[in-house]
């Protein structure tokens, strides 16, 4: 009986974990000199369709893991595609020397590091881990 | 089955589980795509293959064939500047030397002049139709191959030349004017020669706008049939009839044998695709020296989580003439000897004639980089009002008796697109 209760509570923490809600969030450093944007000017930054924020300053998108939750999350949210759909797409890119997928960094704190240091970058991380050295750009 | 193991040795560099661009260097990536594909044809007396340019196929060298979609590329990048890039396409398939070695697809330096603006110089695939930049990356396109009765209709892949590459936003409009020249070279199975197209000047235009996406294109060029063996007999059989007073001989060593002949494609396309339903839609015209080719298709698919089933019919007709008599062609007399004709004849209906194909098919994403597909297709052959030679559609290698009539075939295609 005891086991039971454990393994209920295990099994409520997993699906808990499961099923809780990421905020995905479009963000960029403190300095950089990009304001709100929209879902679209935002698809279109990280799809290599422009290569500058609205003002006309250099917009370099950069990408998380292929493994990692936000990014499924945030193309979906801002494109609409799935992984293969954009694997197909950047397929197109790639073998017609169009253009290449955004640089993929390791995790969300190397995003992080990115941006501080350089404000022409445009990541996604996690609503909780945005502090006073990054400016959200997009909650899609 | 030999010829296979370049490709497949190559394919199995590659299946492990990080399959993602390859950096060598800040400025220096490589990525790659193929299929391994196989093909099952219900009719042992011609073989189905995606473009006359390949030397068999599945039905009747063998029932089943790897050699219509099995494919490997291998693409390097470098981008010393922000302005310049190189780019170099390897790609291996069935040639028509039979073999499957590796043939240079792009190769060509790119000069970003603005923003908006890049000319490429070097060896291109023209922009002959809205597929042609990646028409063998079959991971990039929902069915196991590209539509063949339109695809095949200039069978030119690369050319060596320029264009440039004008993308101006026109309020919500992106839009793409190409323009290029170049010449090319068609390399005819069996070692029989080839078709130098030279003189290409064409132009590629498009405007997308959200999930809609329309082009437009135009090619003019210069053909010349290039097949020593044949070419010479034929010339020299028509010139017997010439010497005999035959003036409808004279005028068919002209006519019949291709050289520097005009050749022109023109193509409208449009595309739809909101991530959930696609379709998309393309037709073509190609006139050559004798031949009036139209080809057109259309094509739908839903996405299903990670299933894309598909629909597909794809239609070529020919209105070439088909028997040379009198006054087919201007500029030869109305009488021929029984024999000019019979030989002019034959001559015409060695063209692709009509056909068309009904497609099913399903893709399934085994993984972001990795797609398992399988199609039907349902191929018709249909001769000229009934003369015998003109039965075989596109068909290569067919017996006397397919090319005699009408032929419905039956195509399982099987297919695993990957890219890295």
């Amino acid at each position: 009986m005891k086991n039971l209760k454990k393994i209920t509570v295990l099994g409520a923490l997993l699906l808990a974990v499961g099923t809780a809600h990421a905020d995905v969030v479009a963000v960029v450093g403190a300095k950089s000199p990009a304001g709100a944007l929209t879902k679209d000017q935002v698809a279109d930054i990280f799809l290599g369709k422009t290569g500058t924020f609205p003002d006309g300053s250099q917009a370099v998108p950069i990408d998380q893991p292929q493994s990692s939750a936000q990014r499924e999350e945030f193309y979906t949210k801002t494109t609409g595609r799935s992984g293969a759909q954009l694997k197909s797409y950047w397929a197109k890119q790639v073998f017609s020397g169009k253009g290449a997928a955004p640089k993929e960094v390791p995790g969300e704190d190397e995003v992080k590091k990115l941006l501080i240091s350089n404000p022409n970058l445009i990541g996604y991380i996690d609503k909780s881990r945005v502090d006073a050295s990054l400016k959200i750009v997009l909650t899609p | 089955m030999k010829k296979l193991t370049f490709a497949m040795a190559l394919a199995g560099l590659v299946s492990g589980p990080a399959m993602a661009a390859i950096e060598l260097a800040p400025d220096l990536s490589v990525s790659g795509f193929g299929t391994i594909g196989a093909v099952h044809s219900n009719n042992n007396q011609a073989d189905y293959a995606p473009s006359v340019l390949y030397p068999t196929g599945a039905g009747r060298t063998s029932s089943t064939s790897y050699g219509p979609d099995t494919k490997f590329g291998v693409q390097l990048e470098w981008k010393p500047t922000s302005r310049l890039s190189f780019v170099t396409q390897a790609l291996s398939k069935q040639y028509a030397n039979n073999s499957y070695s590796p043939q240079i697809e792009w190769a060509y330096g790119k000069f970003a002049v603005t923003s908006e603006l890049d000319v490429r110089v070097g060896r291109i695939r023209p922009a002959i139709y809205m597929l042609s930049d990646y028409l063998d990356v079959n991971y990039a396109n929902p069915w196991v191959r590209a539509p063949s009765e339109f695809y095949s209709s200039l069978s030119v892949s690369h050319m060596d030349g320029i264009d440039l590459m004008w993308r101006p936003k026109l309020g919500p409009v992106s839009l793409l004017v190409q323009p290029y020249a170049g010449h090319a070279k068609a390399i005819l199975p069996q070692s029989t020669g080839s078709i130098p197209i030279d003189g290409i000047l064409g132009i590629n235009l498009s405007g997308s706008m959200g999930d809609f996406t329309l082009r437009g294109g135009y090619l003019q060029s210069k053909a010349t049939l290039d097949t020593p063996g044949s070419t010479a007999s034929l010339a020299s059989a028509f010139a017997v009839g010439c010497r005999a007073g035959d003036q409808a001989a004279c005028g068919a060593i002209t006519t019949l044998i291709p050289n520097q002949a005009k050749l022109t494609f023109s193509s409208l396309g449009a595309s739809y695709d909101n991530s959930k339903y696609f379709a998309s839609g393309e037709i073509g015209k190609r006139n050559g020296a004798f031949d009036a080719l139209t080809s057109w298709y259309v094509s739908g698919g839903t996405r299903i989580g990670k299933w894309t089933p598909y629909a597909t019919y794809g239609s070529s007709k020919n209105n070439g003439p088909t028997q040379f008599t009198a006054g087919t062609f201007a500029g030869i007399p109305a009488f021929g000897l029984p024999s000019t004709n019979a030989l002019g004849t034959s001559v015409l209906v060695a063209y692709g004639m009509d056909q068309h194909t009904v497609s099913l098919g399903v893709r399934y994403d085994l993984a972001t980089n990795l797609a398992l597909k399988t199609q039907w297709d349902h191929v018709t052959t249909v001769p000229k009002s009934g003369q015998a030679g003109t039965g075989a559609g596109l068909f290569r290698n067919s017996t006397t008796a397919f090319s005699a009539g009408a032929n419905n075939v039956d195509l399982i295609s099987v297919s695993l697109d990957f890219v890295f």
